[in-house]
């Protein structure tokens, strides 16, 4: 009784005001979406005009451009697109669950996980389809994320925001630090060093629709819990008050979160920092409510890993710079403005 | 007094272990001898071949693994005494990020040539240590405000982290041959160095640690809190400046030679100060032995666990330090 009152003033109030703006600002991010997409797409060792790839997207006419367009960059913005609607969607849900600002897949060591589950599943299974790899990848995510959801249970983590990134960089140094002693030990490292980089460079179609599903079932849930969310964001003081089930929700979004960054990270790497931006970004343009910061999240993660990825092509041809690193850069002022203000301690 | 038998039993134990340990990693590599031939060898009656594989592969690399080590132990033990944390370490604070990446640009500039870069890469590593420990301990610094030991750290993961991608966006350029050089040593590695690399690092080690034997009554009392240790006199600042100095030279000159082996700067100090309590007249000694036997059984381990490969001595390092990163995380409060 008391708990509907009060969400429904909150959602109804948030909806009269900001509905039409939110509205607005869905269509302006989709817009820049699209057009960073051909930008993306006409990039590139080989520059390609923008008719040239409006045709060879519509006409089936096979040349050079058509070829480069369909078989590399098609693929590489798709993938693109879900990596950042993956990391972006993740951090948003770690973030609300937490209620930590500066909880994300990459720094609570989830994605470390997830990259210790990929090297057990090249080690063990040389020639595992991708869907298997994403398996393993999960249950190494899944392993990273019960190690921090232990270590947030215990006292000190409610205390201090800073002590959870603190335990989550452990966690994710550990993983790391196994890793590479497996990859070193059984000797894939050529294979792996790709995956660690975080770069989405050769990523074929195939391996684009095996993921494709996971996008539509994670953001499908992460949707269908975000009242609930914005619920648990506001604290647990506040969730008990209103008869909230803390525990299933936690747990299904903790799932939701290994379903996105596992399976990102099984087909682009590690990529840093987008998880942990990208909320931000999105609250401070729509509000605090989850309804519209996960969708709003996941726009605005795939619009960042594309201008990322593009500028890591451009910067120093014809090198091609590391997805991760190029995010790094931007995710570190970031964080270290996180971590010092006042309120993190 | 009591204190002072603890620290006499625990220095002895440790330098016994310390030397059979230095035996077993002389018996150890790619050929086989056994430990009456070892003898036989340093005693000057092997043959050429054999002393050449003892002394300029072998002995070169137990030295320098006991000089890294001590090195690194030593800096951590100032660097938590001076922000009085027991998270702190030369790698969580930046200088292993930052001499790496003055080394990188280093090498990226300059063409490798022998004579000059043995002295060249621990200056370059020094500049750039201290200029990350710098802006780090800048940024946590507020203002009437003692340091907060979890945005400390915290920074200093964050500013390594944003170094570690720009050096990525360098590294990309570079040709396989130095892209390989770099990337071993970043991930840190004993192996290929010469005695002129011990004849730079051992001096910088030895001065630094004698140095701070000498101040450890101005590094016990910085250990106690501020407000104490204005009043007994010290000049805080002034002191901590001075020591983080020695600290930053000793760790970057460790990591120009040894590269980025993070954690024995945790690890050391931590047991040290477990064993013999926190009077720097006994800590240092017993962290510098405690640091050297570390890194020496590591490289140890390193050797043989895939034998006839080897596992670069910063992953095994990195194995056992996350952990105990962990648990000491887990017992300090915020």
């Amino acid at each position: 009784m008391v708990r509907k009152e009060i969400s429904s003033s909150y959602t109804s109030d948030r909806n009269t005001s900001f509905f039409g703006k939110f509205t607005g600002q869905m269509i302006v991010a989709l817009l820049i979406l699209g057009l960073g997409s051909f930008v993306f797409l006409s990039v590139g060792a080989r520059s390609i005009s923008l008719e040239m790839i409006w045709n060879s997207i519509w006409s089936g006419s096979v040349n050079t451009d058509s070829i480069v367009i369909n078989t590399i960059r098609i693929p590489r913005l798709l993938v693109a697109f879900i990596c950042g609607i993956h990391f972006a969607v993740a951090g948003a849900l770690m973030q609300g669950i937490t209620n930590n600002p500066m909880a994300s897949p990459s720094i609570l060591g989830v994605n470390a996980g997830a990259s210790f589950g990929l090297a057990i599943a090249m080690i063990a299974f040389p020639m595992a389809s991708l869907n298997m790899t994403i398996l393993f990848s999960f249950l190494g995510a899944g392993l990273a994320t019960a190690c921090i959801l232990y270590l947030a249970n215990r006292g000190m983590a409610k205390g201090s925001k800073v002590y959870l990134a603190l335990a989550g960089t452990a966690i994710s140094a550990i993983f790391m630090a196994i890793t590479q002693a497996l990859v070193v030990f059984f000797d894939v490292a050529q294979d792996m060093s790709y995956w660690t980089a975080g770069g989405i460079g050769g990523v074929r179609m195939e391996q684009v629709l095996l993921v494709a599903p996971w996008t539509l079932i994670g953001v499908l849930i992460a949707l269908a819990i975000s009242k609930q969310i914005t619920l648990l964001s506001l604290g647990d003081e506040v969730v008990v008050g209103l008869g909230g089930k803390l525990t299933q929700i936690r747990l299904l979004a903790g799932l939701t979160v290994l379903l996105l960054s596992g399976s990102a990270v099984a087909i682009a790497g590690p990529i840093g920092f987008v998880g942990l931006i990208v909320p931000h970004m999105a609250r401070y343009m729509v509000g605090l409510s989850y309804e519209k910061v996960i969708p709003f999240s996941a726009v605005l993660g795939a619009i960042v890993v594309i201008v990322a990825d593009t500028v890591a092509r451009v910067v120093s041809p014809p090198f091609e710079v590391p997805l991760g690193a190029v995010t790094a850069l931007v995710g570190v002022p970031f964080f270290l403005y996180l971590a010092n203000r006042k309120e993190a301690n | 007094m009591h204190q002072g038998r603890r620290f006499t039993l625990w220095a002895i134990g440790l330098l016994i272990a310390l030397a059979v340990m230095f035996v077993i990693h002389l018996g150890t590599g790619f050929s086989e001898f056994s430990y009456m031939d070892l003898v036989r060898i340093i005693a000057g009656y092997g043959t050429e071949w054999q002393e050449r594989i003892v002394f300029d592969f072998r002995m070169v690399r137990s030295v320098l693994a006991i000089c890294i080590g001590a090195g690194l132990a030593l800096s951590g033990a100032i660097f938590q005494t001076i922000t009085r944390n027991e998270l702190a370490s030369p790698s969580v604070l930046g200088v292993n990020a930052g001499a790496g990446v003055a080394v990188m640009l280093y090498i990226y500039f300059e063409p490798a040539n022998a004579i000059t870069t043995i002295w060249k890469a621990p200056l370059f590593a020094i500049i750039g240590g201290g200029l990350a420990a710098l802006i780090i301990f800048r940024m946590s610094y507020r203002k009437g405000r003692s340091l907060s030991p979890m945005t400390l750290i915290l920074n200093g993961i964050a500013v390594s982290t944003g170094i570690h991608a720009v050096q990525m966006v360098t590294m990309v350029t570079l040709s396989p041959d130095k892209f390989n050089q770099i990337n071993t040593w970043l991930i840190g590695t004993i192996f290929g160095n010469s005695w002129n690399h011990v004849m730079v690092l051992a001096p910088i080690v030895a001065i630094g640690a004698i140095a701070l034997y000498c101040y450890s009554t101005k590094l016990n009392v910085l250990n106690l809190n501020e407000e104490t240790a204005i009043g007994l006199g010290a000049r805080i600042t002034k002191e901590r400046v001075t020591f983080l100095c020695i600290a930053v030279v000793v760790a970057a000159s460790c990591v120009a030679v040894g590269g980025s082996i993070g954690f024995i700067g945790l690890i050391a100090p931590h047991i040290a100060r477990r064993l013999v309590g926190v009077n720097h007249r006994y800590y240092l000694p017993v962290t510098l032995l405690l640091g050297a036997l570390l890194l020496l059984s590591a490289d140890w381990l390193g050797q043989v666990i895939i034998a006839p490969d080897e596992m670069l001595v910063g992953i095994i390092v990195a194995l056992v330090g996350a952990p105990y990163f962990l648990y000491v995380l887990a017992r300090t409060r915020g």
